[in-house]
């Protein structure tokens, strides 16, 4: 059974380049683009993890973890930001973020650290 | 001069077989001397016994995909074989440019030639590089890999591709570059390198629009070229094309594809 992966971001072409990746090592992804539809989207059918944009319109990226973590706290949240200060990073780990990565991120380290997030 | 008895070989064969599913044939050998050779330098080995005894243990997979490298051949070229981006061009790209998303696989896509090529020509029936298309290409040899990922050409690599092509989508290189081509990142966006061995289990969950898989079943024998295209057809959407080499060929073989012209099967 192939792991469930979320990815949440406003931006179109993040979320294509980040699903299609993780499609091409045997991941079953969604996609949504706002924090609202990512809660939708969670109840409806759980992720094992969820990639997620911190600056989103709407309920951002930090709130949208926190009401995830709250209702199951074994989700597993990467949360990716434009932002990469030390503050920033602090601020994602208290809202819940099992890692947290600025943007520009290598595709090759988000992988990475998805799977070892996903092993463990 | 470090010698490759007969019995040492048949042992690299099987090995090599069993593992990415290449035939090395007896007329191979000394090919497999003389590639092997220098990696048996570098690691100061001076028996082939010994050289295989290394690659195998645990630790050393590094070495192994090395050898991997240096025996798999990667002959590849721009617009090679052009009767398949003929078929694509009229038969398939006009149908394909109506979806939101656009999805290629490139099983082996060796340094880059045929996915870049597919890229071209997609991105001239579209009319641009700003849709959402995504081109995964694959091969087994992590060093053609690395020189894909670079995508530089020597002026005598990109003469198959049309003067118009080239101006639009490589950059000419100057000074110390004078002679070599780059692909645009407008292009390279499109493609996405990854290593995968093809007679491991497909590590996807996608379908692809089509899947081009050229020259590299002239490696295996009918089982894994049997096993290989069954395993692929979940990954093609239905209708969705599967190209192959001009040189090999499904007959004989069990497989669920429709014929539609040399080298060109269709999912039903």
């Amino acid at each position: 059974m192939s792991k469930r992966v979320l990815v949440v971001d406003d931006e179109a072409p993040i979320r294509e380049l980040v699903t299609f990746r993780l499609e091409t090592i045997g991941y079953e992804v969604d996609s949504a683009e706002s924090g609202e539809q990512a809660l939708e989207k969670i109840k409806a059918n759980r992720p094992d993890l969820v990639v997620l944009d911190v600056l989103m319109p709407g309920i951002d990226g930090l709130e949208t973890c926190k009401r995830l973590k709250a209702d199951d706290p074994d989700i597993k949240v990467v949360m990716l930001s434009a932002h990469g200060g030390q503050k920033d990073q602090e601020e994602g780990i208290a809202a819940g973020a099992d890692i947290y990565l600025s943007k520009p991120f290598r595709a090759g380290v988000l992988l990475s650290e998805i799977e070892s997030l996903l092993s463990s | 001069m470090i010698e490759l008895t007969d019995a040492e070989f048949e042992q690299f064969q099987k090995l090599i077989y069993s593992t990415c599913g290449i035939n090395l044939t007896l007329n191979k050998k000394q090919l497999l001397v003389s590639r092997l050779r220098k990696r048996m330098e570098s690691l100061s080995l001076t028996s082939f016994r010994a050289y295989r005894e290394h690659v195998i243990k645990k630790g050393n997979e590094e070495e192994f995909s090395q050898m991997l490298n240096a025996v798999s051949t990667n002959k590849t070229d721009f617009f090679r074989e052009p009767i398949h981006f003929e078929f694509l061009r009229t038969q398939v790209y006009p149908s394909l440019i109506k979806n939101s998303k656009i999805r290629i696989w490139c099983a082996a896509s060796s340094s880059g030639e045929e996915p870049y090529t597919l890229a071209m020509t997609l991105a001239e029936a579209l009319g641009g590089t700003n849709r959402d298309v995504k081109i995964l290409a694959t091969d087994i040899s992590t060093k053609v890999l690395a020189e894909a990922e670079q995508a530089v050409y020597s002026s005598e690599m990109v003469r198959p591709i049309p003067a118009p092509l080239l101006k639009k989508y490589f950059l000419k290189g100057h000074n110390e570059s004078e002679g070599k081509y780059q692909v645009k990142d407008e292009l390279k966006k499109w493609v996405h390198f990854k290593r995968l061995n093809l007679t491991e289990p497909l590590p996807l969950s996608i379908e692809f629009d089509y899947i081009f898989c050229r020259n590299v079943m002239i490696y295996f024998d009918q089982v894994t070229r049997e096993s290989l295209v069954c395993r692929m057809e979940p990954f093609i959407k239905r209708g969705g094309h599967l190209f192959i080499g001009n040189a090999e060929s499904l007959s004989g073989l069990t497989h669920p594809y429709k014929y539609v012209q040399p080298a060109i099967y269709q999912r039903k």
